[in-house]
């Protein structure tokens, strides 16, 4: 394969600051080189020029909360299908949860997925693994061995575990191995029997709710634990603003504590579960339009440190059922850059912004070799038309469910070419490549 | 030596404890002869919890030096039957015994005892406090073999938080100068133990470093299902003390444990037998000298 040139981008990389035009050579799957502010030519012969006018180039997306369903749920999602739909996303990285079945708890579960992967998916991704055996919230798995044997985190995906002790000492032995916590932001006991967010609407419609303070209650204690034992935290899908001033004020504490909300939470509310829609149902369930407008402005205001797809796909069965009854999760995949760039662009704030809540601090959180475009670094990288506005559609889906809520909703930004390891794995078919 | 009772490392002075130590070295010379000095002493073992070689190691002191000795077993005793820890102590003591050696799985339980009996009581391991025998006889080893204890790199490796030995050896390796440093599982660390006057490693390769003895703690099997550890497996694999891992610590670095031993977990056997770098069965030997000298000073 020849070395690639992305000429005349707009380059966009928080990592270095960098904000103007350049280009990129990619040369065995790591940047070989990064020209700023310079027309260099390259010989045809040894390049794959492709010229990226008017285009943003940025590193890769990298996605720290997604459910593959690999193994066990295969007629829900499996790894080509996820592949595909994440890089045609621009997503290059991804984490999976372990709420599989098996449950990924142990080291031959985490070692199957890789195996998987290096087999199906042209992306990345990384396993996490439970906090707790078998996500009973009972007893520690073998973080250290785990952490050996690839996985990058720990969480009992989506159910929080609810035995403080329990939790303190998964904070306490996880410094051992330097290893993150990643944690449902839902109080069992408060939470367990609803399915909608607590409030009016659920009165109307007859469907248990959720409040809001289930939320901050988990997120307070685990807080406290976090600062306790001087452990690292990170809290998914946040979707309340008390929750929010929760972290606010334990980051200005000093608490090890990151979080990180998904599209769904900015741009549907409960409202939009209209007569019992399912595809509206999800985990922590959508809240009233005042917390929605409190994660956008958390967003935009550094509160919440990356955004996530969740992206959970269903079969059709498992939604067509009466609401109580249903499974939560939207797919996310491709809503995840029109949604996000969407929200950036009605609040004026720069690409550096999106490329930072998508990309740099996430792998940050994790620690992964990605998001930044030094040199000598993987050469994950997305093109994006990012003036594009476009509307959001099932029909455009690639992933395997199509458990998708946003329907003709516009967004805007279209994904031009995702490269991964210097590999082209998604081509709009704009760029005739050799 | 002043103290009536042996319950802790704290009460000693250094002078006690040179004197405890200089003359279990002299039993250990002559431990073939018979002293048949305390003929009329009566010396009862109340030990509440299992143990073989501290039991053992204190019948056989005192029958060196010619007391009685009647080991309390608890099984068929009138606690089973419902007496109060206090009413056995007080029911015993009106027998009149010269020392009482207690061992219980509750700490404070020989501090509150020696408050109520008339005779000397020795502590023999009272729940996560103290063992302070033990930690006198593994200062016994230490100085045989390293001909000081000032000034050594010492490490306390495993699960710390439940060890009534590391906070006795603590105690007493600090007294006697040594430098002191615990490794484990931030799970099995008790809180603000740094307070105590020691380091804190959760690693066990970096903790290794530089290190003269390395004293390995037994772990119970119950705490490595998931509550503390997650596996006897990732427990072994992390802070389970094996040549390689031993490779880290100074070339002459020697391995202490109290035993009993879980092989394959805490420690490898490579290492737990290797003449050369194990004093574990020395340290076995060593305690039936310092109790002989700890019962000789109550005695007296």
């Amino acid at each position: 394969m020849k070395n690639i040139v992305l000429k005349n981008a707009i380059i966009v990389d928080p990592s270095q600051k960098i904000n103007s035009k350049g280009s990129i050579v990619i040369k065995d799957k790591i940047i070989f080189d990064l020209i700023l502010n310079k027309d260099i030519s390259f010989d045809k012969n040894n390049y794959n020029i492709i010229d990226c006018k008017n285009l943003m180039l940025c590193p890769g997306f990298v996605d720290i909360k997604c459910h593959l369903r690999v193994p066990g749920e295969e007629h829900k999602e499996n790894l080509s299908y996820a592949s595909q739909s994440a890089a045609s996303a621009g997503i290059t990285s991804l984490v999976c949860m372990p709420n599989t079945d098996p449950i990924i708890d142990n080291v031959s579960m985490v070692e199957l997925v890789q195996r998987k992967v290096r087999k199906e998916s042209d992306v990345k991704i990384f396993s996490t693994a439970s906090i707790t055996k078998q996500l009973k919230g009972k007893e520690l798995t073998e973080f250290g061995l785990l952490k050996e044997a690839g996985a990058v985190g720990f969480t009992d995906a989506i159910k929080a575990v609810d035995d403080a002790t329990v939790m303190m000492r998964a904070l306490k032995y996880a410094s051992a191995f330097d290893m993150l916590l990643m944690q449902h932001p839902e109080e069992k006991s408060l939470s367990q029997y609803g399915s909608m967010n607590s409030g009016a609407l659920s009165t109307k419609l007859g469907i248990k709710g959720i409040p809001e303070e289930a939320e901050v209650i988990q997120v307070d204690r685990d807080l406290r634990l976090a600062e306790m034992t001087n452990g690292r935290i990170h809290f998914f899908n946040i979707t309340t603003s008390l929750a929010l001033n929760s972290i606010t004020i334990a980051k200005k504490r000093g608490v090890k504590v990151t979080c990180s909300t998904s599209p769904h939470y900015f741009n549907l509310c409960e409202e939009d579960i209209k007569k019992w829609r399912t595809y509206a149902k999800v985990s922590p369930p959508l809240r009233n339009i005042k917390n929605m407008n409190a994660i956008k402005t958390a967003i935009l205001n550094n509160k919440i440190d990356c955004i996530t797809s969740d992206h959970s796909p269903h079969d059709t069965d498992s939604k067509r059922l009466p609401f109580e009854q249903a499974s939560s999760g939207v797919i996310g995949f491709e809503s995840l850059l029109p949604l996000t760039l969407k929200l950036i662009n009605d609040k004026k704030l720069s690409n550096k912004k999106l490329v930072e809540l998508l990309s740099l601090h996430p792998s940050k959180i994790l620690k992964l070799n990605s998001g930044t475009l030094k040199k000598r670094r993987p050469a994950d990288i997305v093109l994006i038309d990012i003036n594009k506005k476009i509307k959001l559609s099932s029909s455009l889906i690639k992933s395997k469910s199509n458990n998708f809520p946003y329907e003709n909703i516009s967004g805007q930004g279209k994904i031009m070419l995702t490269i991964v390891d210097g590999k082209i794995v998604f081509n709009d078919r704009s760029f005739n490549i050799k | 030596m002043k103290n009536k009772h042996i319950l802790s490392i704290k009460d000693l002075s250094i002078k006690d404890i040179t004197e405890i130590l200089t003359k279990a070295e002299k039993f250990l010379n002559k431990r073939n002869k018979k002293k048949n000095s305390f003929t009329n002493k009566n010396i009862i073992n109340l030990f509440f919890e299992d143990s073989t070689r501290t039991l053992t190691s204190f019948e056989l002191a005192g029958k060196q030096l010619g007391a009685s000795v009647i080991n309390m077993s608890i099984a068929t005793s009138s606690i089973k039957k419902g007496e109060t820890l206090i009413d056995t102590a007080m029911t015993l003591n009106a027998m009149d015994p010269d020392i009482l050696i207690v061992r219980h799985n509750m700490s404070g339980v020989p501090y509150l005892l020696s408050e109520k009996v008339n005779c000397s009581v020795i502590n023999a391991g009272d729940g996560s406090n103290e063992h302070p025998t033990q930690a006198l006889l593994d200062a016994l080893t230490i100085k045989r073999h390293k001909k000081r204890i000032s000034g050594l790199e010492v490490a306390i490796l495993g699960d710390v938080l439940h060890s009534r030995v590391a906070r006795s050896n603590i105690y007493l390796l600090n007294k006697l100068g040594a430098k002191v440093r615990v490794i484990c599982p931030p799970t099995l660390l008790p809180p603000n133990i740094e307070d105590l006057g020691v380091k804190v490693f959760k690693n066990l390769e970096d903790g290794l470093n530089n290190v003269d003895i390395i004293m390995v703690l037994r772990i119970q099997k119950e705490r490595m299902s998931g509550s503390f550890v997650p596996s006897e497996k990732e427990f072994f694999r992390f802070w389970g003390l094996d040549r390689k891992k031993l490779n880290n610590a100074k070339k002459n670095a020697l391995v202490m444990h109290p035993g009993p031993i879980n092989r394959g977990i805490e420690i490898d056997s490579d290492v737990a037998d290797d003449i050369g770098r194990s004093l574990i069965l020395e340290q076995v030997k060593l305690g039936v000298a310092i109790r002989m000298s700890i019962i000789d000073e109550l005695l007296k």
